[in-house]
């Protein structure tokens, strides 16, 4: 009751000034920035000096707390909750400015990483994704022809080609452009986020660290090009490749990362020696050398059959996805490769090895020239699967079906048809149809949209909508901390003299 | 406690920021009769100086006439009017329907814009009639334009049109009585 007079008291003796409203110019961090670290304090700035009702911090998790808040001047600052979890947060502020009028709004930005991105499965070929399956092509031509190369270079107890060498130096170069394309793809926000120290903190945290880890120690192990160390290296280099991947990280994951370590192993030996092979075919002892790669090639072979059929099958799942999806088509294109060179080593074995014994002279040039074409090949399959990397198998698109929500803004004046994609906590992108009050589809002059929790004292976050060449308007991502029900407003701007305030409610799925 | 009693203070504190708004210096006007009206404003968009102001007459403002301002280019838009008046014995259907002043008004500084109008019967007395505004600036605007639903008051608008009272003519229910169709004030 005191509090009402008080309230009263303050409302009567309020000096009739003409003042504005406070209006938030800009914060540190920035809204939607990304951060490595927590920050000490968040810095809210306004156009004049304001002092704080309320703040309360949305942890990734959507828990809440209330958290402490002074103003300096036209300055809110903020203490961070203590124990902060990485991901996005969001702050919601209330303050009053001189006029007396309370504005809020809820501030975002994240910590470590921008938590739930709205879309993981989509097909959606970017720059980004471009940029990293090249990189992936290059680290898997040097990492399989430098030390599978070593490896045959040893075997036949002759120094490695040239062209070995430069591969295998080119694999540390390789794995960091890798790197540094995963870390552009995983933050989204173009090369020049490399500057930052947190997306580069994203990629080490991603398991592509560790394909590129164990790339370059088995490229530095393979260099010493001996014994055990060499063998070591083989197997790293498999497991390199094992280590991420749609292939590799297909349920069950054991089994499926065995079997890419598997037709790993097996490739790299194979696809390594040829270079060795041609270079060996000028030397005396070129039929023995066949012969001895013969013998350990046909169950490397086998093995590298029968682990890529069991990969493609448990990605692709129904022969209908073959044709049906971009996945299949590079599929049955790499299968095409496969035939060509499964049938170029079975003339190698059965026919041009024998003859080379019986004569060398005449036998040499054709062989060369087919050993080069199988190189060729099979250089050529191992771009192609670098670019299953933009691709989603059909396994993956299968799996979760993408989520929405959808709700209707009804206004005398004007309405709008607004869906939530996912619908789920965490990032969504919002589709608006905006409607006339007759129901027919209309182009307004501006859509800003309004959502909170007022319930949670979440106060309201501003999005400015813009439409497509379809007359589809789009809004977001935005981060929404919390499921259950939200407040929509629409703020739709029909002529500049006449707008539509329409509000609704929905339910934001768990 | 300290929370409740701060809401509290910011919810009787937010009641006279209507004064933040574009407002007029009239709280009322009589039914047809020629009025001055005085537009207060008090800021530009943000920090932006406002360019140029305009304002939009409703149905039932009739009879709009501009006042001139020193250092502001004065233009107005007519067209036909949804209630014809009649004026000296005269059908008049056209009229005055949005007025522009284009200018610069830093948005620290405080001006005032004037017209006349006259507000019809066709307005009901005892309503508010609204009367939208917009102020444009370099990169933006700030837009006047929001019109309380029912149920609604002005002060539960971020950006509510400016409005005045409507009343009947003393002593007359129904708008009949002095200056019937001629400009009181001329």
């Amino acid at each position: 009751m005191r509090a009402v007079a008080l309230s009263l008291l303050i409302l009567m003796l309020l000096p009739l000034q003409a003042l504005a409203h406070a209006q938030l110019r800009g914060a540190e961090p920035p809204a939607g920035a990304l951060r490595a670290t927590a920050p000490a304090e968040l810095v809210l700035s306004f156009n004049e000096p304001i002092a704080p009702l309320q703040a309360r911090w949305f942890a990734p998790d959507g828990s809440a707390v209330d958290v402490e808040s002074r103003a300096v001047g036209p300055d809110l600052i903020i203490t961070p909750p203590a124990a902060l979890r990485e991901g996005t947060q969001a702050l919601s502020w209330r303050v009053v400015s001189d006029d007396g009028h309370p504005v809020g709004g809820t501030h975002v930005f994240s910590i470590g990483f921008h938590s739930g991105t709205p879309e993981t499965a989509a097909a959606a070929i970017n720059p980004a994704a471009g940029f990293a399956a090249l990189a992936r092509g290059l680290l898997t031509l040097a990492l399989v022809m430098g030390v599978g190369g070593m490896l045959w270079a040893e075997l036949s107890q002759r120094p490695a080609p040239s062209a070995i060498r430069l591969a295998l130096a080119a694999v540390a170069p390789a794995s960091l452009l890798l790197l540094a394309a995963q870390a552009i793809d995983l933050a989204g926000e173009g090369p020049g986020s490399l500057l930052q120290p947190a997306v580069w903190a994203l990629a080490v945290a991603s398991p592509f660290a560790l394909t590129a880890g164990l790339a370059m120690l088995a490229a530095a192990l393979a260099a010493s090009g001996r014994g055990w160390t060499l063998r070591v290296a083989w197997v790293l280099a498999a497991a390199s490749f094992a280590s991420a991947g749609h292939a590799a990280r297909a349920e069950p994951v054991a089994l499926m990362a065995a079997l890419v370590f598997v037709h790993a192993l097996a490739l790299i030996f194979w696809a390594g020696a040829l270079p060795g092979l041609i270079a060996a075919l000028r030397a005396p002892d070129a039929a023995a050398l066949m012969v001895r790669f013969s013998r350990r090639a046909v169950p490397m072979v086998a093995l590298l059959v029968l682990s890529g059929a069991a990969l493609a099958w448990r990605q692709v799942e129904t022969p209908g996805a073959l044709w049906g999806t971009a996945y299949g088509w590079v599929l049955m294109a790499k299968l095409a490769l496969v035939a060509l060179v499964l049938a170029l080593a079975a003339r190698h074995r059965l026919r041009l090895t024998p003859a080379l014994a019986i004569d060398p002279a005449t036998t040499r040039p054709a062989f060369a020239r087919s050993l080069r074409r199988e190189l060729l090949l099979m250089l050529a399959i191992l771009a192609l699967t670098a670019g299953f990397r933009l691709t989603p198998p059909p396994r993956a698109m299968a799996e979760p079906p993408q989520t929405r929500v959808e709700l209707h803004l009804h206004g005398r004046d004007a309405m709008a048809d607004i869906t939530l994609i996912p619908g789920r906590p965490g990032q969504n992108r919002l589709e608006i149809t905006p409607l006339d009050g007759d129901f027919q589809p209309f182009v307004p002059l501006e859509l800003v949209l309004f959502l909170s929790i007022p319930a949670a004292g979440l106060e309201r976050m501003e999005l400015r909508a813009s439409p497509d060449d379809d007359g589809l308007w789009h809004a977001g991502p935005v981060h929404l901390p919390q499921p259950g029900p939200w407040d929509v407003v629409a703020d739709i701007l029909i002529t500049d003299f006449r707008k539509a305030l329409i509000g609704g409610e929905f339910m934001l799925l768990p | 406690m300290k929370k409740t009693l701060l809401s509290l203070a910011a919810l009787a504190l937010s009641a006279p920021a209507a004064l933040a708004h574009a407002t007029f210096e009239q709280r009322e006007v009589i039914q047809n009769q020629t009025q001055r009206m005085v537009l207060r404003v008090p800021h530009g968009c943000g920090a932006e100086a406002t360019l140029r102001l305009r304002i939009a007459f409703p149905d039932g403002v009739v009879a709009v006439q501009p006042m001139v301002k020193a250092g502001w280019e004065l233009s107005t838009v007519t067209g036909p009017l949804s209630q014809p008046y009649h004026s000296h014995g005269t059908e008049i259907t056209e009229g005055v329907r949005e007025i522009t002043w284009e200018g610069d008004l830093p948005s620290e500084f405080y001006d005032e814009f004037v017209f006349r109008a006259r507000f019809t019967d066709a307005l009901p007395a005892g309503e508010m009639v609204y009367i939208p505004v917009v102020q444009e600036c370099a990169n933006g605007a700030e837009r006047w334009i929001e019109i309380p639903a029912e149920g609604q008051s002005a002060r539960d608008l971020a950006y509510p049109a400016p409005g005045v009272m409507v009343n009947a003519p003393a002593g007359h229910g129904h708008g009949h009585g002095h200056g019937h169709g001629h400009g009181h004030g001329n």
